[in-house]
């Protein structure tokens, strides 16, 4: 214990009493208790400004007079020079900040018109786009050249202007322009560029198919207008898929599923699915396949109707409303991704689910989902959406029969009532979609491919 | 060497070529094959690894006594012993006697988890297929043999936290239900990713257990739709229930003076999935229409932190906890009509519920709760959420409980109307003590055992069955299989729902 201790002087040692202030024979008061902080301060400046004073003596006594010399010229020098030196690295910090900014602004333009790329990448992008554009026109130019072809069919309106240089009829595939009837659904997905592209294939094009008559007046018409408005447009409905009537065999296989969420799923069992029930929804997870609303269904068919059901589907990616949906709602058990499945295991997916749902909110003509699920015998069921009405009223399929396959796209309530009843009423809705499968397999791939071929080769060119 | 000495020793060298030949031909020392076990009982664990109280504790005695019971009665030679975890849920006081009456020893156990390749020596032939590429198993210390030497394990649980069970025996697993299913919110503690991913680390043990028990059809699809597991490999036992005799006898007068012109007994616990938000909300409704209606007194494990935070205990300050606390101290109704009793022993509990007026239960989900059977052993009507398995449980048990919708307090209100203006004809519905009876454990111990009887006394492992392309079915489940085509080996499930 130090004697003589005066409390009006705080030194390094203090801290231990003030600490610890019940010592015997001191009392101190609580006041005493509390750290100076300022004076300690002073202290350790004082000791270390003499400490390096000190060392600098210490080092000084050790050297000769010239590295003395030496060294407090460099000292002068480094005092002198330290005012210009932190302004300029001052400037140079405001420089690099103002270089972040302006490189973040350009990403952001970058990625607007890129299909949510970064800067390098939007570049290379465009290399591509211009490489893709010299081929197709040196193509293009060859197809002119050779005159046995007469006629060009184009299964999409991706190319363009490139496309130009071919004087024979094109035939161009219009098959949706979903993009416009959702613009920020795809805001950043589909570029300035690509819509250029189609809206040139549809100027260059001689005549214009579309899968459906809906995508023909509102889509094709409605946004590219000035170019088809005056362009012989075909309606050819995609053709059956008798090809996907898979006998019946005792598979035993198991898929193996991704599991999309390790940070909160460490074990994702490999399920038997011919023992599960779950609904299948083949289809990639694009801004318009409404998974979302999907999801929401089988939320509340699992948590408010304790319905034994899980969801699976084949979608290679999961955007990020849904994924947080199924982190937030902790489904990552209940929601099954099973993407880049060859023919056989989509079959084997289909046909052992207990219900085909096809959600999405537009499509560009008839629903491949829906003859894949018959044909497993599957019952299906689908978004209340024009493309899908047409694909049954074309056959005269009443309403009445059709209506109770549907569903109101954007309703997750009435999807989970729909899910909930087709689980109990599954023969009975099977047996319904039979009989206008017996109606929509009339028309199959081989009538599609005969009005192509008949579009395609009494083609002409229209100016 | 004397002829004598040559004499001598030929006939040793021969002797010895015959004791060599014994050794060969001694089917222990062949490769593929495991010799006949030289003890002629077998020996089965049944082991609570996590520290419960209450229902789960008293269903795996249950199941421990039901297995004696039922092999004693068939004449099969078995053995078994009980593992427990001894924690804060201490186990009520008399909650082992009948054990001990059974002579079934039982002793506590810490859970730890080892990694796998400390394990010098183990008998692979008995271990499920591609068990050695899980790093870490699950160690039952007892301090005496770590239940190595059963022939068969029961853990019922499957919090098996930090690694997979048992690699020296087959093993089942008795899964009661699969809440976190339909209710997240009761893994949302603490750190939420961290919760989930070592619950669902937990279910990989299914995929190494020979079987999954389960006592509703609600849970056998769960476990075969959610936790992956195979139906060949789902043994369904039938529900039974433990009668309270005992509290019939010891009498322990209510002297609380606020329960003497009746109540209704809420038992719950501490748990979001118990649905308290929606039936006090329901309470409060009712309660505001029928002032004079009998007040609920509240019983059930942790239910006592509802009424007060209790010092040092963390399950006070579990923020689900907290709410409801505050919910009820912040409702002048439910301060006045809401009787907090906490947990109570068996005896205590059969004396509440003996005098009650009515028996309420508001679960949203969970496996069916037997507090509604007790309920009717005492000639007491039940208030109860409608759920498939609170379905499957009264039908099993002949009940016809009042029922409510689990997401509607109003619901839960006028449900509660009725059932107070109908009592007496609903006490008149109610099974008698003899049909019960009949749903008791000892009545439906052997139907149990039956189950159990192949899984458990299939004998020694035999030779390797050749290469599986299932991970999930260990070598013991995939010589069953064949087996399971034959429905007797367990109740008939739904089909596929």
């Amino acid at each position: 214990m130090r004697q003589g201790f005066d409390s009006n002087e705080v030194s390094p040692h203090s801290y231990e009493l003030l600490a610890y202030p019940v010592a015997p024979g001191i009392l101190l008061e609580p006041a005493k208790r509390r750290l100076d902080l300022f004076k300690r301060l002073k202290i350790i400046l004082r000791r270390s400004g003499s400490g390096l004073q000190n060392t600098f003596v210490y080092v000084g006594s050790h050297l000769g007079p010239l590295p003395l010399t030496l060294l407090r010229v460099l000292a002068i020098l480094a005092s002198v020079l330290m005012l210009p030196v932190a302004l300029l690295g001052m400037a140079l910090f405001a420089v690099w900040r103002t270089l972040m900014r302006q490189l973040a602004l350009l990403r952001d333009r970058l990625n607007t018109s890129g299909w949510w790329r970064g800067p390098s990448q939007a570049l290379m992008a465009r290399i591509v786009d211009a490489a893709f554009d010299l081929e197709a026109q040196r193509l293009g130019k060859r197809i002119q050249r050779n005159s046995e072809i007469a006629s060009i069919f184009v299964p999409f309106s991706f190319i363009g202007k490139p496309l130009n240089v071919i004087r024979k009829p094109k035939v161009i595939v219009f098959p949706d322009a979903v993009h416009g009837v959702f613009p920020t659904r795809y805001y950043g997905h589909v570029n300035d560029q690509v819509t250029g592209r189609i809206r040139d294939s549809i100027d260059i094009a001689d005549e214009i198919i579309c899968y459906s008559k809906h995508v023909a007046v509102s889509q094709l018409l409605h946004f590219f207008g000035e170019q088809a408005a005056d362009k012989p447009i075909q309606v050819i409905p995609q053709g059956f898929f008798h090809e996907l009537a898979v006998p019946d065999c005792d598979d035993d296989r198991k898929l193996r599923f991704v599991n999309r969420f390790p940070e909160w799923c460490s074990y994702l069992p490999s399920y038997e699915l011919r023992e599960v029930p779950y609904i299948v929804y083949p289809s990639v997870d694009r801004p318009h396949k409404n998974f979302m609303t999907l999801l929401r269904a089988v939320e509340l068919l699992i948590r408010r109707h304790h319905v034994n059901i899980k969801l699976v589907t084949t979608s290679h990616a999961v955007n990020p409303d849904c994924a947080n949906f199924i982190v937030r709602n902790r489904l990552f058990m209940d929601i099954l991704y099973a993407p880049e499945l060859n023919q056989a295991d989509l079959a084997f997916l289909i046909r052992n689910a207990r219900l085909v749902v096809h959600a999405s909110l537009a499509e560009g003509g008839d629903i491949f989902n829906f003859s894949r699920g018959v044909v497993s015998d599957v019952p299906v069921l689908m978004s209340d959406i024009p493309v899908v009405r047409e694909m049954f009223e074309r056959w005269n399929i009443p309403e009445s029969t059709f209506a109770s396959w549907l569903f109101p796209a954007t309703d997750s309530e009435a999807l989970a009532l729909a899910i909930k009843k087709a689980l109990v009423d599954r023969s009975a809705l099977l047996e319904q979609q039979r009989e206008a499968y017996k109606q929509l397999s009339k028309y199959d791939y081989k009538a599609m491919a005969a009005a192509y071929y008949d579009v395609v080769s009494n083609a002409r060119l229209h100016r | 060497m004397s002829d004598n000495m040559a004499d001598t020793l030929y006939d040793g060298a021969s002797r010895l070529d015959d004791i060599n030949a014994d050794f060969r031909a001694t089917p222990k020392f062949a490769m593929k094959q495991r010799p006949e076990p030289t003890r002629t009982a077998t020996k089965v664990a049944v082991l609570l690894p996590a520290d419960y109280g209450g229902g789960t504790l008293r269903g795996a005695i249950n199941l421990a006594i039901q297995i004696a019971d039922g092999a004693k009665a068939t004449g099969d030679q078995l053995v078994v012993e009980f593992g427990y975890v001894d924690g804060k849920n201490s186990a009520p006081h008399g909650a082992f006697a009948e054990l001990r009456e059974r002579g079934i020893p039982y002793r506590t156990m810490i859970v730890t988890s080892l990694p796998q390749m400390h394990l010098s020596l183990v008998d692979k032939s008995r271990t499920p297929e591609h068990f050695e590429a899980e790093p870490s198993i699950l160690v039952f210390n007892d301090g005496v043999s770590n239940f190595d030497d059963a022939d068969y394990r029961i853990i019922v649980s499957d919090r098996l936290i930090g690694g997979v069970a048992s690699p020296t025996s087959p093993f089942a697993i008795v899964a009661y239900d699969f809440i976190q299913r339909y209710v997240p919110e009761i893994f949302d503690s603490g750190d939420p990713a961290l919760t989930w991913r070592t619950c669902t680390a937990m279910m990989r043990s299914y995929q190494y257990a020979d079987c999954v028990i389960v006592t509703s059809s609600q849970a056998a699809s769960d476990a075969n739709a959610y936790a992956g597991v195979p139906r060949a490999r789902l043994v369904q036992v039938p529900m039974s229930f433990d009668p309270l005799e005992l509290a019939d006898t010891v009498s322990a007068p209510i002297t609380d003076k606020r329960l003497e012109n009746g109540y209704i007994v809420w038992t719950t616990n501490a748990t979001p999935h118990k649905n308290h938000r929606t039936v006090l909300k329901g309470l409060t409704t009712f309660y505001s229409k029928n002032p004079g209606a009998p007040p609920s007194v509240i019983t059930g494990v942790f239910t006592e932190h509802f009424a007060r935070a209790i010092p040092g205990d963390p399950v006070s300050e579990v923020p689900y906890v907290k709410e409801i606390r505050d919910l009820i101290a912040n409702n002048f109704s439910l301060r006045r009509k809401l009787i907090v009793k906490g947990n109570l022993s068996d005896s205590d509990y059969s004396s509440l519920l003996k005098s009650a007026t009515a028996l309420l239960h508001g679960a949203i989900f969970d496996n069916g709760t037997f507090s509604v059977v007790e309920a009717a052993w005492h000639g007491v009507p039940a208030i109860s959420s409608r759920y498939r398995a609170m379905e499957e449980l009264s039908e099993a048990f002949e009940l016809t409980p009042t029922y409510f919708d689990a997401t509607d307090a109003d619901s839960l209100a006028d449900m509660l109307e009725l059932a107070l203006r109908n009592l007496t004809s609903l006490k008149n519905a109610l099974p008698t003590r003899e049909q019960l009876r009949q749903h008791s454990r000892d009545a439906k111990g052997p139907a149990v055992w039956a189950l159990l009887r192949p899984r458990v006394l299939s004998g020694p492992p035999m030779t390797d069955l050749g290469p599986s392309d299932s991970m999930s079915c260990s070598r013991s489940g995939r010589q069953r299989l064949d087996r399971q085509k034959d429905s007797s080996y367990f109740l008939p499930t739904s089909s596929r729902d």
